[in-house]
């Protein structure tokens, strides 16, 4: 790079990492449009660092260098679209309901079927969950699966301003196993090792239940779904 | 490292906008942030291979590299309408003005391209603005090597974009 030739993406980023090289100063001090450029990018780089997202972030790739459990959640958006006509159109009342405070209500649709309220029966593997919140007042949504062994793993995470459906739904694959489905309503993220800790405060660990747990920071309500073995 | 939250998040609020930034030119802003969150994690997974503080910025380029040449195929597996979204993603790129048409050609003919060197080395120079030698130097080739490479890409872009019109 010369005074001429204007810096690459790359040097812009050096640049945010004050390890900018000496042309890359020059240059800026030269070229109008890169130093307002690069002003611009601080700025951006600033609302960045205090935003919230790097502790949403860290949550997540947390969550994704974990070892994987024998049961896998599998996510699925185009699911959850599908589900979301149907439960609508029923709007039955809330499966799982703790007076005042927020709610959550299950809905499980099988391999071949439409999603149907859930009952308690036990899940088979093939079977998409999908969650309806009540989140009354509580701003953020975090779905955790709990394992027999309480390894708490995050599923999903969403700003949530009223009743509606989580944005996702999840699909059973692999052998049964005593698993549970948190939903966690706080005003900031909540970490699968805070939760951890939440529920082992809580004795809350017992494979095949799912008690409220209540903390300072959040309101947990849970579900224990019971797989039964695979079709 | 796994699992300590606190030095993650710190490790994100440091480099997290750089990697986001560097996902949202290659991936649009719809994917940016999840490829982001995957480049992250895979380079925690290997810090043990992080050779030095000056070194960190070519080193989170070449995973976020890896995770979104990865996203862009896997978007073509699917079946996914490849042209279109890959010109929708070059349209939302509203960082470094100085060539978004020529981002945008290069992004749509990258579809026609198999190889993943070609790929990276398309990305650098085209997407990321890197001279031929920066990008040589980043992807460990010789400047001769991306220069052909780099020929046999336009040549390429030419047919394929010329075939669209």
């Amino acid at each position: 790079m010369n005074e001429l030739e204007h810096p690459s993406e790359m040097e812009f980023d050096r640049a945010l990492l004050e390890s900018a090289s000496p042309g890359f100063a020059a240059h800026v001090e030269a070229c109008v449009r890169c130093r307002d450029r690069l002003e611009r990018l601080r700025g951006e780089l600033a609302a960045f660092r205090a935003g919230d997202e790097p502790a949403r972030a860290a949550c997540i790739v947390a969550d994704r260098l974990r070892p994987r459990r024998r049961w896998v959640w599998i996510p699925s958006v185009a699911g959850a679209l599908a589900a979301a006509a149907f439960v609508f159109l029923l709007r039955p009342a809330p499966a799982i309901r703790t007076k005042g405070g927020p709610h959550i209500a299950l809905f499980v649709r099988q391999t071949a079927g439409a999603p149907l309220r859930w009952d308690g029966a036990p899940l088979q593997e093939g079977d998409a969950v999908q969650l309806e919140v009540e989140p009354a007042g509580f701003p953020l949504a975090t779905v955790f699966s709990v394992d027999d062994g309480c390894a708490v793993s995050l599923e999903h995470q969403q700003r949530v301003d009223g009743a509606g459906l989580i944005g996702a739904s999840w699909t059973l694959r692999g052998r049964a196993g005593g698993e549970r489905l948190y939903v966690v309503f706080s005003a900031q993220p909540v970490t699968s090792d805070g939760f951890a800790h939440a529920l082992r405060r809580a004795a809350a660990c017992d494979p095949g239940r799912a008690p409220d747990v209540e903390t300072a920071d959040f309101v947990a309500r849970g579900a224990a779904l019971r797989p039964g073995a695979a079709r | 490292m796994h699992g300590d939250i606190a030095e993650l998040e710190a490790l994100y609020r440091k480099y997290g906008h750089l990697v986001e930034r560097r996902c949202r030119r290659v991936l649009g802003a719809g994917d940016a942030r999840d490829a982001a969150h995957e480049a992250f994690a895979r380079a925690m997974a290997k810090l043990g291979d992080f050779r030095g503080e000056g070194e960190r910025v070519a080193w989170l380029y070449r995973i976020s590299s890896n995770v979104c040449l990865n996203m862009l195929r896997d978007r073509k597996r699917r079946g996914a309408p490849w042209l279109e979204e890959v010109g929708r993603a070059a349209d939302t790129i509203s960082d470094g003005e100085r060539s978004a048409g020529q981002r945008q050609a290069a992004l749509r003919a990258l579809a026609s391209i198999d190889d993943e060197l070609t790929r990276a080395l398309v990305l650098y120079v085209y997407v990321d603005e890197m001279s031929q030698g920066e990008a040589a130097d980043l992807l460990g080739i010789s400047r001769a090597t991306a220069n052909t490479r780099l020929a046999g890409f336009r040549e390429q872009a030419r047919a394929v974009l010329g075939g669209e019109a």
